[in-house]
């Protein structure tokens, strides 16, 4: 399961939950901020109190019960300095420090209160602002004039320290009812997938048309990408859904447009195609691309000049069961994509301007600059903590490399001396009788990173560009040259796309990393492998190949019949780990270090050992990835290198 | 030394442990010692917390084993070698290891006395000729190779087998504590062959009630309810560096013991912990977290007279 990113202030308010509640493991459903947008440190304290001696799961339903009518938006504001009575009193004598917060926040009220307007001032709920009145001049010792209700109320707000769950509910229920006339109902329970099986969703996939026909598109994802959506996205197989659309020249193209021209000539593809498109990959075909200037929108601009363009506000789409596909159907991007792709479908792929294919392009062209851009404002959003992680991380390889590649020496005018050559000294008066470390190490590595940019990484892209940067940065900062490769499968071609090639210190190729399509691991790793042997005679240094994956491969593509096999096998579950396990195998043979980062579900966990073997590392979160590649770049330096 | 017994005696380690010490050092006693040598028996200021690992690591030593401290930041390995040291008696040699570390390095090396070319003992040979302790901190950053020269001084031979000099025999008194941390950049794991010569023991984070023992060993006049803060406050950056919120960069008992010597000087609670804990990570968003821990435990501006009696 993705666990939910948190970035900026909400990150800190919600530590601050965590850390008052003394567990780490749970998604606060509250968070307080005050209306300039700082966190509210001593309502998180609160929040997190809460979870501490409440069960703030029932306190959650309870609210939700009240509606989201404004009187009951009142209530849960007053209700709150209930609970903070409770907690206050119950959290008091282990945590003194509280009653100084608390008057300091009785004091951060009045200060708040004095800098509205009359005009902000009659916004305000006078209810809410009477009781939170009470609250803090009663802790500041202020003397408050209330009316007589409201002064009855802010006496029930004092929660007693000695009430539980069951009796804080009843006492908010008596109060919402009393004060408020809002009657807590039963929870919402909130929207409620019915999954339809077999027969029924064969019949209402018939009736429902536009979704049986649902030729591969790429469809970049509509929201922040950071994770905020639970649960990594799955594409599914539906029995009789094509994935092509029927013509090899009309697919051709469409790969062309959505992913640039290919960096190899036809013949050298067709070489390349006759090698690895056999056996299970033999409908398959491959396109090797490199992200470029001309390619994907306003290309050109540099990390700083595109950081303030306008970045499309961020739409929320809840992405429900394992479907993916209805959750584009959701912005109008993506109903521009669906047209598009009708069009597409009923024959018009011309290029010219103004045709579909045309259309298609700019679309998507404009789509991926979107991406781009979100790409970089997450990384100039968490620069500070990027810049730590590169700094870190070099450090770490820098050691690495010190212990596991030892300088060749050179002679010199100092370091340890060279007994052999000693006599030069007095005889020849050559002072170069020592030896010290030269720059040239017993052996040179390079780095290939793989990242895995199928639809089921949509929701943490920014994540993975910006670590990806991370691992880039720190080791070409070591002089280790790292190229980054993202691979995804779309309409039976699996694409291989470089966002960096060795040497390219400023790595702004991977901002244009995106997710979408599917992902056939074996045919992948089996070109990986074709193309790093192919370069072995230009590359004499050790090659390492780190993967990022979510060890699921699923490809839209189906296995052709074969001897064993009548008829076509979807390229998913075993099958599709024991192919990718061979791609594996096929590089170690080759002897490039083969290893993967794993992030993703506990149930995939075996086919990561199936098909890395125990050269893997498990993250659960995208904040270990540059962790996880220091390790591996150890654990492949140790099994290569002299350790 | 009889601080210490007593010490360990109210902290409940095993009598019988403790009188076989006794023993041990009625036995190497014998040993003579230079005056240069005794001095380097260490009288460490901190006391070892942790009643279950002071018996196995005392037992341990007492059969005759090496001890390989493994365990992450904060977990006090240094101080429970140096603890150790004085409990036996014995005299103590520290060697940091390093990438660079090799056989000379441990056994001696050749030097030129003005005279002739002479050797000159290392760490380790020096430990086996006086039947001393030898803290061998961070083992495992060291090249493996480099530590091949141990096998034989950690195994059943005891000898040190000295290339161009001379055959040593190990003291029966003389014992290795291997210090590791698995998390560190630059570690490796150790081989099997060097992990088989000691006898691991996993040291576990300072209990709640020992870091309170602790901290009211070191500082006897501080307040009980302060004290108690700080604690808590210890636990809560552990917790925080656990979840990967923040780096472990800011979990220092150290740094905390600093802290508190700091505003025993005069320096208010705020910028003692800002210089010993907060300032110890380098990235502005992580100091904020760290710093609102810290504000949710102990006010800023308290002064000695708030803290100490």
């Amino acid at each position: 399961m993705i666990k939910q990113h948190y970035t900026g202030s909400s990150r800190r308010a919600v530590n601050i939950i965590w850390n008052a509640a003394g567990n780490y493991d749970f998604e606060p459903p509250f968070l307080a901020f005050f209306p300039n947008g700082d966190e509210d440190s001593y309502f998180n304290m609160v929040i997190g109190l809460a979870s501490k001696w409440l069960d703030l799961e029932r306190i959650n339903l309870f609210f939700d019960s009240l509606g989201l009518s404004n009187t009951a938006q009142e209530a849960a504001s007053v209700l709150w300095l209930g609970i903070e009575n409770c907690v206050y009193e119950k959290e008091l004598s282990g945590r003194p420090i509280l009653e100084r917060l608390r008057k300091e926040r009785a004091q951060d009220f009045y200060t708040y209160a004095a800098s509205l307007s009359r005009q902000q001032m009659m916004l305000q709920s006078m209810k809410v602002f009477d009781q939170e009145e009470a609250r803090w001049g009663k802790v500041l010792g202020k003397k408050t004039v209330l009316s007589p209700g409201a002064k009855k109320l802010a006496e029930a707000l004092e929660f007693p320290g000695d009430l539980d769950t069951d009796r804080l509910i009843a006492k908010m229920t008596e109060i919402a009812e009393d004060s408020f006339r809002v009657r807590p109902g039963k929870a919402e329970s909130g929207y409620r997938a019915y999954a339809v099986k077999g027969l029924a969703r064969a019949f209402a996939r018939t009736l429902m048309h536009r979704e049986i026909r649902n030729t591969d598109l790429l469809i970049l994802r509509k929201g922040t990408g950071t994770g905020d959506r639970k649960g990594a996205v799955h594409l599914e197989h539906v029995f009789g859904q094509e994935h092509t659309s029927g013509s090899k020249e009309k697919d051709r193209q469409y790969i062309e447009d959505c992913f640039g021209s290919c960096m190899y000539t036809d013949q050298e593809m067709r070489i390349l195609e006759n090698a690895l498109c056999t056996g299970p990959d033999s409908s398959c075909s491959l396109w090797l691309t490199r992200v470029s200037a001309g390619h994907g929108g306003s290309a050109g601009g540099s990390l700083s000049s595109s950081a303030s363009a306008g970045v499309p506000a961020p739409v929320r789409t809840d992405i429900a069961g394992g479907e993916s596909r209805p959750a584009a159907g959701n912005t109008p991007d993506a109903a521009a994509v669906s047209a598009q792709a009708e069009a597409e479908m009923s024959g018009g792929s011309t290029g010219a301007p103004g045709s579909a294919a045309d259309r298609r392009r700019k679309l998507l062209a404009q789509d991926e600059e979107n991406q781009r851009l979100r790409n970089i404002r997450y990384y100039q959003d968490n620069i500070f903590r990027i810049r730590e992680s590169i700094r870190d991380l070099s450090a770490q390889t820098d050691t690495i490399f010190s212990s596991y590649l030892r300088y060749l020496p050179k002679r010199s005018r100092r370091g340890k001396i060279h007994a052999e050559e000693a006599w030069r000294l007095p005889v020849l008066s050559d002072p170069d009788v020592f030896l010290s470390d030269s720059d040239i190490t017993e052996f040179s590595v390079t780095v290939d990173l793989l990242l895995d940019a199928s639809q089921s990484r949509m929701n943490i892209q920014e994540s993975i560009a910006s670590q990806a940067l991370i691992i880039a940065r720190s080791f070409e900062s070591c002089g280790i040259p790292v190229r980054v490769t993202a691979f995804r499968s779309l309409r039976g071609y699996t694409v291989l796309q470089r966002l960096k090639e060795y040497g390219d210190r400023k790595c702004e190729g991977i901002f244009r990393y995106y997710a979408g399509g599917w992902n056939r691991d074996g045919l992948c790793l089996k070109t990986m492998n074709y193309l790093m042997e192919d370069e072995k005679e230009r590359i004499s240094a050790k090659r390492i190949l780190l993967v990022l994956t979510d060890a699921n491969p699923n490809d839209s593509m189906q296995i052709p019949p074969d001897a064993d096999h009548v008829f076509p096998r979807e390229y998913e579950g075993d099958v599709a780990v024991r192919d990718a396990a061979e791609g594996v195998k096929l590089l170690k043979k080759s002897g490039i270090r083969t290893a993967a980062i794993y992030f993703g579900p506990t149930t995939h966990l075996d086919n990561v050992h199936q098909i890395y073997g125990q050269d893997y590392v498990r993250i659960r979160s995208l904040n270990q990835f540059s962790d996880a590649v220091g390790m591996l770049l150890k654990r492949s330096l140790e099994k290569i290198g002299p350790a | 030394m009889s601080d210490l017994i007593e010490f360990l005696k109210k902290e409940g380690v095993s009598t019988d442990l403790l009188d076989r010490v006794g023993k041990y050092r009625k036995t190497a006693d014998g040993i003579g010692l230079p005056d240069n040598i005794r001095r380097r028996v260490p009288e460490p200021e901190v006391r070892y917390y942790g009643t279950k690992v002071w018996e196995k690591a005392v037992a341990a030593l007492l059969c005759g084993e090496n001890l390989l401290l493994a365990g992450p930041k904060a977990t006090g390995k240094n101080v429970l070698a140096e603890n150790l040291a004085e409990l036996f008696g014995r005299p103590l040699w520290d060697v940091s290891f390093h990438v660079n570390v090799d056989a000379a390095y441990l056994i001696g090396t050749d030097t030129y006395d003005g005279n002739k070319v002479v050797f000159r003992p290392g760490p380790v040979h020096n430990c086996a000729t006086y039947g001393g302790f030898g803290v061998l901190d961070e083992i495992n950053m060291a090249r493996n190779e480099a530590l091949a020269v141990l096998h034989s001084t950690l195994d059943f031979r005891h000898v040190i087998d000295v290339a161009g000099y001379d055959r040593i025999h190990v003291s029966p008194a003389a014992r290795f504590i291997g210090t590791m941390n698995y998390g560190y950049a630059g570690t490796r794991d150790l081989n099997e062959a060097l992990c088989s010569r000691f006898a691991v023991l996993d040291m576990p984070l300072i209990e709640e009630k020992d870091l309170e023992s602790l901290l009211n060993d070191v500082f006897p006049d501080l307040k009980p309810k302060i004290r108690q803060q700080f604690v808590m406050l210890f636990y809560e950056i552990e917790k925080k560096a656990e979840a990967a919120e923040i780096s472990e960069r800011a979990l220092d008992l150290r740094g905390l013991i600093d802290a508190i010597r700091l505003m025993e000087k005069g320096i208010s609670s705020g910028d003692a912990l800002e210089m010993t804990i907060v300032n110890k990570t380098f990235d502005a968003y992580e100091r904020k977290l760290v710093m609102d821990v810290i504000k949710g435990r102990i006010p800023t501006d308290l002064r000695r007279a708030d803290i100490f009696d």
